[in-house]
């Protein structure tokens, strides 16, 4: 009823007041979209390593392919399962890899804990997400290696045609590998004999089975765990990437929307604030209109409205710079391996209507008390004031 | 009955007591007056007389503690707060000492506020608002914004809004109090207008002797009593 | 009626713009206290580090062990005064993440010697070193599942197969708040007999003091250079430069959550600033009035002075009251996957900072208006409608 274009002009009319207010509430829906932006990036890195019709072997009571060994026996028996997928040649699409973890020199003079996967034949073609930007594929019985996308320029020697040095030897860097976003982006993959026997390991840490169709996945997990010559674990590779988001994912969740929630309530306050002062400033034009014959809940409906507007304003200011985030890549440590990885900021269009409306929530709430103010005032006494 | 005849105003036995905690302040004591319609009357008195307060009481901003207060044929009593904001809509214009003005808003938008409270299009408004502007003389000055004109400009588009639903009664709180001789005369001028040319009933409040005699009849009021 | 009477009752003029400045201040407050000692928390290892010691661990990674056979020979060099070693066990309780809590393989006899700032009465000290699956459990672990001496404590390890138990033999504390008692430890020769050849006698890290922290780095290199040509060669640090490296590893998200404690209380406190010097300027009028009837412009303006900083420190208190427990219920929330929050975490440092900040930004909201208020000639203040 009360035009908008009061509500619009009134706040520029009081700009310092209305840019601080705004500039809060901004900032309150960045942090809020970022950290879900994060936490969705963190679980789409890790989860994009898992396909869901490979099946993760791991020893009993392991949660990580870092604190685990599987038997080569095992694997060999397990392989040979009716529901394991085979190559073109027949052979069975299983592969026994060693895992562990590898200090490389970054800048600062700091180390960054890199996953090193010592692959074997088969590696590759369970795992179809995984291929080759540029370069070649290591050559088996050699220590040549291929880096994950996100290695790339991020110690000496890692690129193609440089060399990583560790473990007392050289390992050539001869290709890159991209995974869809996924984990494997953050390892460098080589020679799974080579690398056990530079780490003194003489079995694989962990074997990647790939299943004929994801239906059979959990009959063959229920096989495993209940084969009494074994005592190792299975888990669906999707499964497995999934929790080892969890720590990390769960830390930034939780911090982040710890803080949103905290500052939302000053954000909340300054809006109040901000509201309470455009209505005290303007109560005789208030009670003019009230005069005039506009009901009360036109003006309260005006109030909640300048007070959805400084709202929206933030919600798209913020949702603006979380968006800009989604060219930030950030490198962490996983708490839980050890291991670092590398995931970006996931804008997805559900984050963005939802730091909209939490903006529009914000403003709201701020505007609340003031309108209800307003709402109530006499009219003579307004026009007195 | 004979609408000519019907008095535009009517107030019978009217009191009005205002309660500050527990004290009781009496600010209008069993007022009887009658209004023809078409009239120019000018209310004066010391402060603290209950000028204001009568004109409230008329314009249905305020309700009596005791009495009658009929307009238009219409007993104020009777209507609740909605309704009574929808008669002043309709069947009142308002002119303060301070414009009240909405600074933000251009005299057309401002005087197109009260049109906003009723049925008609956007066109129609739009004809109404340069009409209004018309009669006061401000159509040059309709994309202004109030903290651009003068004190007597800003009263003339106040006057434009008091009468763009074309309202039976218009009400005047001191409306030259805030203006110099020239640009009050000038609003005067338009008031004798509202007047003859438009035949609206015009009540005013005023201080000024040289507003009130311009009015076809003044009221003299003291300590609430009418005399 | 005195000044500080007068700005009292001033204050009360307008007690819902107070207390909603009041009220956002403290939010902001609260907010820096919290990320900042988020941050501190990551610190907090290498902020307990002592000068005088080191660690050494395999140079390759951290996950690669030691041989248990370099103990003596480290020993045995000049500098070193005392060695033990430990080895990460990574044993849960359940099967997930969840009640996670430190627990390493030590060895009991030198662990003390290294590691002075643990205390334990010396009964429980001779019963944990006699029995070798004995383990001791510190204060805050104790309270936590409610395990005393005497009691049962069976684990799986992520890295070792099989079950684990371990007896309660004692409790630790530490000598200073600081100090975290919050892990399990058990005796290394529980493991090591277990473990299958090729697993046996190896380490995760060696710690050594030093006679003369000025020497560490000779020492360090020392070290360093007995087993640079071996198969497993060394890495050795101070313990500050050690928890250093752990922290750099989370420096991204460390950086982020600086960056936003910062701009947030920049922001929150311009607010306030903003909304006290709304205040002031609308009291042009009364200030107006005061210098008529005769008060001098410095009056005026401590008047001004004291009724900010009032409304900054009630803002700086109030958030500093509320930032512990809320740091407590975000502690409560990731304790499953970080282990419990180390004592005092807040640091005084950063409270006094917080504190100040409030009232240095209100200060700073009210003076420009007031001095502009006080230029103006008074019967152009008096004649002001806010």
């Amino acid at each position: 009823m009360v035009p908008l274009y009061y509500n619009t002009r009134s706040l520029w009319a009081r700009r310092l007041s209305t840019s601080l207010t705004v500039l809060g509430l901004g900032l309150v829906v960045f942090v809020f979209a970022a950290v879900l932006m994060l936490a969705r990036g963190i679980e789409a890195a890790l989860s994009a390593g898992g396909d869901p019709g490979n099946v993760v072997l791991l020893r009993d009571g392991a949660d990580s392919e870092l604190g685990s060994f599987v038997e080569r026996d095992a694997l060999r028996v397990l392989a040979t399962g009716p529901e394991v997928a085979t190559s073109v040649e027949g052979e069975p699409l299983a592969a026994g890899e060693v895992v562990v973890l590898v200090a490389l020199p970054r800048e600062g003079g700091h180390v960054m804990n890199t996953t090193a996967r010592g692959i074997s034949a088969q590696s590759f073609a369970a795992r179809p997400t995984v291929r080759l930007v540029s370069g070649r594929m290591p050559r088996p019985g050699t220590n040549e290696v291929a880096l994950g996308e996100s290695l790339v320029g991020s110690t000496p020697g890692a690129f193609v045609g440089g060399e990583l040095r560790f473990a007392q030897q050289v390992w050539p860097v001869v290709g890159v590998l991209t995974a869809e976003g996924g984990a494997f982006e953050s390892e460098l993959w080589t020679d799974g004999r080579r690398l056990g026997s530079a780490f003194g390991r003489d079995g694989p840490s962990s074997a990647i089975l790939r299943l004929r169709s994801p239906s059979q996945v959990d009959a063959f997990i229920r096989r495993v765990e209940t084969d009494p010559r074994f005592t190792l674990k299975a888990q669906a590779e999707s499964s497995y990437w999934a929790k080892q988001a969890t720590s990390l994912a769960t830390f930034i969740r939780v911090l982040g929307l710890f803080v949103s929630f905290v500052f939302s309530v000053g954000a909340i306050l300054g809006a109040m604030i901000t509201m309470y002062a455009q209505v005290a400033s303007r109560l005789a034009e208030l009670g003019m209109l009230r005069a005039v014959g506009f009901r009360r809940r036109s003006v309260l409906a005006s109030v909640m409205a300048e007070s959805a507007l400084l709202g929206l304003a933030g919600g798209v200011l913020g949702a603006l710079a979380a968006s800009a985030m989604r060219w930030v890549d950030i490198r962490t440590l996983n708490f839980q391996t050890f291991a670092e990885v590398s995931f970006g900021f996931t804008p997805t269009p559900g984050i963005l209507l939802a730091a909209l409306l939490f903006g529009m929530g914000m403003g709201l709430l701020g505007g609340l008390l003031p309108a209800l103010r307003a709402a109530r005032l006499s009219i003579l006494d307004a026009l007195r004031a | 009955m004979d609408t000519a005849s019907q008095p535009m105003v009517r107030l019978q036995g009217v009191s009005k007591v205002y309660r500050r905690g527990s004290v009781e302040v009496p600010v209008l004591e069993s007022v009887d007056l009658s209004i023809a319609p078409g009239s120019f009357e000018a209310f004066m008195g010391p402060s603290g007389s209950g000028k204001s307060t009568l004109l409230n009481l008329i314009s249905g901003l305020d309700r009596p503690t005791a009495g009658v207060v009929e307009v238009a044929g219409r007993d104020l009593a009777r209507l609740n707060d909605a309704e009574l904001a929808d008669w002043r809509a309709g069947h009142v214009g308002f002119i303060f000492q301070l414009y009240n003005l909405i600074p933000v808003l251009t005299a057309a938008e401002n005087v197109e506020l009260p049109l906003l409270l009723s049925p008609l299009s956007r066109a129609e408004r739009r004809q109404h608002v340069a009409a209004a502007l018309e009669v006061v003389g401000l159509s040059h000055r309709t994309h202004h914004r109030p903290p651009e004109l003068s004190g007597g400009e800003q009263q003339r588009v106040a006057i434009a809004r008091a009468i763009v639903t074309d309202p039976e009664l218009v009400i005047a709180d001191e409306p030259t109090g805030d203006l110099d001789r020239k640009a009050a005369g000038q609003v005067l001028d338009l008031f004798e207008t509202l007047h003859h040319g438009l035949h609206k009933t015009l009540v005013m409040v005023t201080h000024d002797p040289h507003a009130a005699e311009r009015a076809e009849r003044i009221h003299h009021l003291d300590k609430g009593v009418l005399q | 009626m005195n000044y500080a009477r007068l700005a009292w009752r001033d204050l009360g003029r307008n007690p819902l713009r107070l207390s909603l400045t009041v009220l956002a201040g403290a939010v902001g407050v609260m907010a820096f206290i919290f990320l900042r000692t988020v941050v501190d928390m990551f610190y907090s290892g290498a902020a307990a580090a002592q000068v005088d010691r080191l660690i050494i661990r395999n140079k390759v990674a951290i996950t690669q062990p030691l041989p248990l056979s370099y103990f003596p020979r480290i020993a045995a060099l000049p500098g070193v005064t005392a060695i033990t070693h430990q080895s990460w066990f990574g044993g849960t309780m359940g099967e997930s993440q969840r009640d996670f809590f430190p627990n390493l393989a030590i060895d009991p006899s030198s662990f003390m010697k290294v590691y002075p700032e643990y205390t334990l009465p010396p009964g429980q000290l001779t019963a944990f070193q006699a029995d070798p699956c004995g383990a001791l459990i510190g204060r805050k672990l104790s309270q936590r599942f409610g395990w005393k001496e005497g009691a049962r404590v069976t684990l799986k390890s992520q890295i070792y197969p099989g079950e684990w138990t371990f007896n309660i033999r004692g409790i630790y504390d530490g000598t200073r708040p600081e100090v975290d008692t919050s892990a399990l430890v058990f005796g290394y020769r529980c493991l090591n007999e277990r473990l299958p050849e090729n697993w046996k006698d190896q380490v995760g890290l060696f710690t050594v003091r030093v006679d003369d922290p000025a020497r560490s780095p000779q020492v360090a290199a020392a070290i360093d250079g007995m087993f640079a040509n071996s198969p497993y060669a060394t890495l050795t640090e101070s313990e500050r430069a050690f928890q250093l490296g752990f922290v750099a590893m989370s420096s991204a998200i460390l950086t982020a959550v600086k960056l936003v404690s910062n701009v947030i209380l920049a922001i929150i406190l311009l607010v306030i600033g903003n909304t006290i010097a709304m205040g002031v300027r609308e009291r042009t009028r009364d200030i107006a009035t005061l210098r008529a009837m005769g008060f001098r412009p410095r009056h005026v303006l401590l008047f001004v002075i004291v009724e900010a900083a009032a409304i900054g420190v009630a803002a700086g208190v109030l958030g500093a009251l509320v930032a512990p427990p809320l740091l407590e219920g975000f502690a409560r929330a990731v304790e499953s996957q970080f282990g419990p929050m180390p004592e005092n975490a807040v640091r005084v440092q950063t409270l006094v900072l917080a504190a100040l900040a409030a009232v240095g930004v209100s200060l700073l909201g009210a003076v420009g208006p007031a001095i502009r208020a006080l230029r103006l000639p008074v019967a152009e203040g008096l004649r002001r409608v806010a």
